[in-house]
């Protein structure tokens, strides 16, 4: 394998959690302060719980990489923190060498732009926007109005090209209340490619579908990747998905325990009989899956 | 780009944001419409207190402490800007009516010299208006109207004023009852007794000696209506002899009135008098007397005051609801915020800033500003324009007249659009506007990108 596209260092992050013993007063302040983020870190109010403990990882360029372990272990925290959306409490995490905990808000911003794909479990697009219109989104954060008129031809092929890909090609002036959760997956997924970014960082890709809309998601995943040659780091409790990674890292209780090998992998593969149990408990306790609408038939 | 297509986005597909714009286009157009009526009124109000009064007013502490001197008038008009003098005596009187009392102002003056210091002469009724006045044509149905019309045409009324007719009656007597001293009323001092030209009235009024001199009789000549209902009830208009006869104060006057060139620049001749009065320019005898000069809105101070202070009012108000309507775009961008949290994160997570974020808002608080307030501007124009055309449709279809003419003494309601005071509200509810989007948009751009991707 090559040089490694992302390299982990002594990361850690504390998720603050506010005082027993804050006063009314401060817990309010908390609260309101708290919502927009500002005073996360403001000892008098909370203290630290770790999430994730001097965690040490290197992706490879090129290669799928499946982060699995329990609930709680992190897993999607790390994933947040290479891809930019939180800062970490201590550490570094270089992209091709360079420290993204040190690029400055806007250069991040453009970084994520250009270099990193998001795919949610709950797909998040946005209800207003037509298909198409969420496939192109990111192009819009990209470019300028005039730039962005200059090279609209392009970039709508490019938007289609990525839909048929996904196989929604038809589909592409639908809003998202008008498709299936797979289909919102998969239009998801379109968005994410839509800039050719380097890393497409993917979180619970198929925790909220079926079990065979999920494997239709996964192949369509590795069947991208084989044509576009790009970086994945895959977080999931789905063992299928976790079998057919290039590599498996194992975490548990904020710590990166291990790397499977490819006999246990398949032996998880194994294991994984009952994928429709697996999904149910793929889903985090207490949040319940938005209603697959399913009008189009995933 | 994102920025641009999502506030257009949200814009259409939201009613909410709407509602707001729907809001401030109301709120703006009572903010054009209720000062360009306002403003209309006053511009009529000045023109008709112009026209009641002189530019500049010279008058004594005293009743009657003026000679009626041709020097004095001589002196006046050689004063810089000043293109006309009348000389005027006033004193207040009881008027008697059968057996009613009430109180009025008498007023002398000389008719011909009058007229080119104040609009008097244009005040004077035809005998048709006359006519009419007096059997409250305003306020009848157009079947009423058309009625009294006709009757006017029978009697052959006179449609147009003979002033010099009227002067010389004024001026010299009655031929028809001599001897006795004439007047001219206002028409609601005819409505308010029943009265009609040729009738006498009865004035009583109290001499500098204290002596009460009582029943004096005038002949109505005329009538006259200003617009202004005081005048109109109160006042009574003879001739400077009779009424210096009337209070036995032969050879001395109240004041004089003075026209100007520019009525704007009245306090300049005030100026100039009061120099002139203090040389002696006016003769020793008046640099003695505590006299007084006054330009025409000093006069009406206090009216021209309240008038003004109603307008303020009536900004203020409108301004407020202004401020109002945008409190909507504020709750409906607030309301935003928490509804669209996970695209904002999924926005950043795109490598959305959080200045673009914040733009986003402010953008939409813009978009809705400025739609309301092209619509509200658009609407308030032409609602002053054809607010007439509106008021006859109202009038025509409910019987319910919105701005009855009897009122102000008006046909039509006045409107004057000021463009720099709409230039100023255009620019304050935009600024307005985008500061309430401000708030939620700091909000949502404070927000970190995980919180709002794991916002449930």
């Amino acid at each position: 394998m090559s040089e490694p596209i992302v390299r982990v260092r002594a990361l850690s992050k504390n998720y603050p959690r506010q005082r027993v013993d804050a006063s009314p007063w401060a817990r309010l302040i908390g609260r309101v302060w708290g919502w927009t983020g500002a005073l996360d870190d403001w000892r008098p109010l909370n203290e630290g719980l770790p999430v994730l403990k001097d965690v040490e990882l290197d992706v490879r360029d090129g290669e799928i990489l499946a982060i699995i372990g329990p609930s709680g272990a992190g897993k999607s925290t790390l994933l947040h923190l290479i891809g930019a959306l939180d800062r970490p409490n201590h550490g570094t995490i270089l992209y091709r060498g360079e420290d993204v905990t040190l690029m400055s808000p806007g250069r991040l911003a453009q970084w994520r732009n250009e270099r990193v794909g998001f795919v949610f479990q709950f797909y998040h697009l946005f209800p207003d926007l037509t298909a198409e219109e969420n496939v192109l989104v990111p192009a819009m954060v990209a470019y300028s109005v005039s730039a962005y008129a200059a090279k609209r031809a392009d970039l709508r092929a490019r938007a289609q090209h990525l839909l048929d890909r996904v196989g929604l090609g038809d589909r592409r002036h639908h809003h998202p209340n008008q498709l299936s959760g797979g289909e919102q997956q998969r239009v998801a997924i379109a968005r994410a490619l839509l800039l050719k970014p380097a890393l497409l960082l993917c979180d619970e890709p198929t925790g909220n579908l079926d079990r065979k809309t999920g494997e239709q998601i996964l192949d369509l995943l590795w069947e991208l990747k084989e044509s576009d040659q790009q970086t994945y780091i895959v977080v999931t409790h789905d063992d299928r998905l976790a079998a057919r990674a290039d590599r498996v890292v194992r975490m548990e209780d904020g710590r990166v325990v291990g790397e499977e090998t490819a006999p246990v992998r398949a032996v998880i593969a194994a294991k994984g009989e009952d994928a429709e149990q697996t999904q149910v408990a793929s889903v985090p306790p207490g949040v319940r899956p938005p209603p697959d609408h399913g009008n189009a038939g995933a | 780009m994102y920025k641009l297509f999502l506030t257009l986005r949200y814009l259409t597909r939201r009613p909410l944001s709407l509602v707001a714009i729907v809001a401030l286009s109301f709120s703006v157009w009572a903010l054009v419409i209720a000062p360009s009526v306002m403003n209309g009124f006053q511009t009529e109000f000045h023109k008709r207190v112009r026209g009641t009064l002189s530019d500049v007013t010279f008058y004594g502490n005293r009743p009657f402490d003026l000679p009626e001197d041709p020097a004095v008038a001589r002196a006046l008009a050689a004063l810089p800007g000043v293109t006309a003098v009348a000389p005027y005596i006033e004193n207040p009187a009881l008027d008697r009516h059968l057996r009613k009392i009430d109180y009025c102002f008498v007023r002398g003056i000389d008719p011909r010299l009058e007229e080119k210091v104040s609009s008097f002469a244009d005040y004077l009724l035809s005998d048709r208006e006359m006519f009419l006045a007096v059997n409250d044509y305003d306020r009848h149905s157009p079947e009423r109207k058309a009625d009294l019309d006709k009757m006017a045409d029978t009697y052959e009324l006179s449609r147009t004023v003979d002033r010099e007719a009227i002067y010389k009656k004024l001026v010299d007597g009655d031929p028809e009852d001599p001897g006795t001293p004439t007047c001219l009323v206002g028409v609601y001092y005819m409505i308010a007794w029943s009265l009609q030209v040729g009738d006498k009235i009865s004035l009583t009024t109290a001499r500098e000696t204290g002596e009460v001199h009582q029943d004096h009789s005038f002949r109505i000549v005329g009538a006259f209506r200003t617009g202004f209902s005081e005048n109109d009830r109160r006042q009574v208009i003879t001739s400077i002899p009779s009424l210096q006869g009337f209070v036995n104060v032969p050879g001395r006057i109240s004041g004089y009135s003075l026209r100007v060139e520019d009525y704007t620049r009245a306090k300049d001749t005030r100026t100039e008098l009061e120099a002139a009065l203090s040389r002696g320019d006016l003769g020793r005898e008046l640099m003695r007397k505590p006299l007084i000069a006054q330009t025409w809105d000093e006069r009406n101070r206090t009216l021209l005051q309240a008038v003004a202070m109603e307008k303020l009012l009536i900004r203020i108000i409108t301004f407020l609801i202004v401020v109002a309507a945008t409190a909507s775009i504020f709750l409906v961008l607030f309301m935003a915020v928490h509804t669209k949290v996970r695209e904002l994160g999924i926005l950043r997570a795109v490598g959305g800033t959080r200045l673009g974020v914040l733009s986003l808002f402010v953008g939409q608080g813009f978009a809705i500003a400025l739609t309301g307030m092209a619509l509200g501007l658009g609407l308030g124009i032409l609602s002053s324009i054809y607010i007439n055309e509106a008021a006859d449709l109202i009038h025509r279809y409910t019987g319910w007249h919105p701005f009855p003419p009897e009122v102000y003494y008006l046909d039509r309601i006045p409107t004057r659009i000021d463009v720099q005071e709409n230039v100023v509200n255009f620019v304050v509810t935009l600024t307005l506007g985008s500061v309430a989007a401000l708030v939620p948009g700091v909000l949502a751009a404070l927000r970190p990108p995980l919180k709002s991707i794991r916002y449930e």
